[in-house]
């Protein structure tokens, strides 16, 4: 009986790697080598003027790449892009999840309506918005203009610039964000709500203390999910900004891109790829801490 | 009461709005001629009705050769995804090993990685083995961005699916890759549905991915294809066939979505409220 159970258990052990091999050897294959590839050359001077691994250099990349002011400026762009965009569309998110959430007719429509941006690609969303942000011609101006605002010089300016991004983001993935959250609150329990009702608890109690408590899961997940694809930001910066004008929407995405393809400095790109990669190890580390806490 | 519910509906009314506006103007230039994009004041009503932009954008760029394109890399990556994402996620629960936290965790890690950080080292590669041009050359990079959320959204889902289920099947003697092929796949077929929809919308718009390692013109996705539509004349930006391109190629995506509306929210329930 004993030998019969180890066997079972060795052959679980034998298909559970087994299940998990594919993964494995895809992500080894198109990560792995491209990884360690660049691991190597970060400590070189690979340019692609002179490619190859011929000169050795230790840190000087990465003491370059830490030098670098620009570097400094995309880091902390991407991060008010990255903690911008997601608190504001968490924030309205949550609202519109939460109206929603009522009887409300003509419902179907409103999701159909609110998926559409979502579907929508970048590339495309970001040239129809140049347009209709155009200082002279954009419809958005000419709205403004009515109302005695404006020209505003969206794309031209740094401030303009880094609000129209962030705005046209807001625009095409808060749907994202109020599918998920309305999910969650139709799959709420309702037994809570009415003790709270019969206890006399008014609309915002209930909200504090019933609907966000039990929301939590659902609302980590959620900021995490769109943490991630906010930090990889770079097809709409590309499309609307290509990272200006100057530096002022020159997101880590960006910039690494400029430095490997425009810079033609692949080394350095390298090893600027590796310092964020600290960091955003760092920064999962913490987030998974604080959901282990929530649990 | 009446009051609430007033303000409930302005306030959705005007997000639904703001939704809308810019997709009027998109559906209202695609069928004006390029040239009402620089009316001052703007164009706010059809007043020269053309489908000229639909025709002349299948004259421009071999928009149906791209679509055919998008349509095999993404549905090929959308697949792999799922079955080695699907595969990993039960694996994981199967194996309850010291390491599967740290697996799922360096998935996510691998997630936040940004995509233009892998382009120049995987052009190489690509190069190398003379991959470039070649479907595998998106369907891979593709599949492994696709894999670490999939991946983790299936392993919270299958956390879910009760034990006693999974001990009932392996009474009835079902092998492991049985209870995967007959218990877990069809169980989880709503968070499944969810994903692949996300996934294949991720795969059918990307482009960065799509413009570096498709160097031929005649390999190019949808989303490339319209970003590098261009006139005759630098002033004469064809913005009426881009905007009618870029809804062409979103129509698939609608049909999509609106079929699946109902699977997409109870599977987002079912693979998120419980994570």
């Amino acid at each position: 009986m004993r030998k019969r159970t180890y066997s079972l258990f060795l052959q679980e052990k034998i298909a559970g790697y087994g299940f998990l091999a594919p993964t494995v050897v895809v992500l080894a294959a198109v990560v792995a080598f491209p990884l360690i590839y660049s691991l190597i050359a970060s400590f070189y001077s690979y340019t692609f003027v002179s490619p190859g691994f011929n000169l050795f250099v230790g840190l000087e990349n990465y003491i370059n790449a830490l030098n670098d002011s620009y570097f400094w400026n995309s880091l902390l762009v991407t991060l008010s892009f990255v903690i911008a965009v997601v608190s504001i569309e968490f924030i309205l998110g949550f609202i519109i999840a939460l109206m929603l959430n009522r009887d409300i007719k003509f419902k179907s429509i409103y999701y159909t309506i609110l998926t559409i941006p979502m579907l929508l690609s970048p590339v495309a969303v970001g040239l129809v918005w140049k347009m209709l942000l155009h200082p002279d011609l954009g419809v958005v101006n000419y709205f403004l203009s009515l109302f005695g605002i404006g020209p505003i010089n969206w794309l031209g300016s740094p401030k303009g610039a880094f609000w129209s991004v962030l705005f046209v983001d807001i625009w095409q993935q808060i749907s994202f964000m109020i599918l998920l959250l309305l999910a969650g609150l139709v799959s709420l329990p309702k037994e809570p709500y009415e003790a709270a009702t019969i206890d006399g608890a008014n609309e915002w109690q209930k909200l504090f203390f019933i609907t966000i408590p039990l929301m939590k899961p659902v609302i980590i997940v959620t900021l995490l999910i769109r943490t991630i694809f906010a930090f990889r930001t770079y097809d709409l910066i590309y499309v609307m900004t290509r990272g200006g004008p100057g530096v002022s929407t020159e997101v880590l995405s960006y910039f690494i891109y400029r430095k490997t393809f425009m810079g033609l400095n692949f080394a350095e790109a390298a090893a600027t790829s590796y310092v964020l990669l600290v960091v955003v190890f760092v920064l999962v580390f913490v987030m998974f801490k604080f959901m282990e806490e929530e649990k | 009461m009446m009051n609430r519910n007033f303000k409930i509906y302005l306030g959705v009314g005007l997000m639904a709005l703001y939704c809308l506006f810019p997709i009027y103007f998109l559906v209202l230039y695609s069928f004006e001629p390029s040239e009402a994009a620089y009316h001052s004041p703007p164009v706010f009503y059809p007043i020269a009705f053309t489908f000229s932009n639909y025709t002349g954008v299948f004259k421009s760029i071999p928009l149906a050769r791209y679509a055919l394109n998008s349509i095999i890399v993404a549905t090929s990556a959308t697949f792999l995804t799922l079955l080695f994402g699907s595969m990993a996620a039960y694996g994981v629960s199967v194996l309850k090993f010291r390491g599967r936290d740290l697996f799922l965790n360096s998935l996510i890690l691998l997630g936040f990685f940004p995509a233009a950080t892998m382009i120049f080292p995987i052009y190489k590669m690509f190069s190398d083995i003379n991959l470039l041009n070649n479907y595998l050359a998106l369907i891979l990079p593709y599949t492994v961005g696709g894999l670490p959320l999939t991946t983790w959204v299936m392993a919270t889902y299958f956390e879910n699916i009760p034990k006693d289920l999974l001990d009932a099947a392996s009474v009835d003697g079902l092998s492991i890759g049985g209870t995967y092929a007959k218990i877990m796949i069809p169980l989880s077929l709503p968070a499944l549905s969810t994903v692949a929809i996300l996934d294949f919308i991720a795969f059918w718009n990307e482009f960065i991915y799509a413009l570096t390692f498709m160097p031929d013109s005649n390999m190019r996705t949808v989303t490339v294809g319209i970003s590098l539509i261009s006139g005759r004349f630098t002033y004469q930006y064809p913005w009426g066939q881009i905007i009618a391109a870029a809804l062409m190629v979103t129509i698939p995506l609608v049909i999509m979505v609106f079929v699946a509306q109902e699977k997409i929210i109870s599977g987002l329930t079912a693979g998120a409220v419980k994570g």
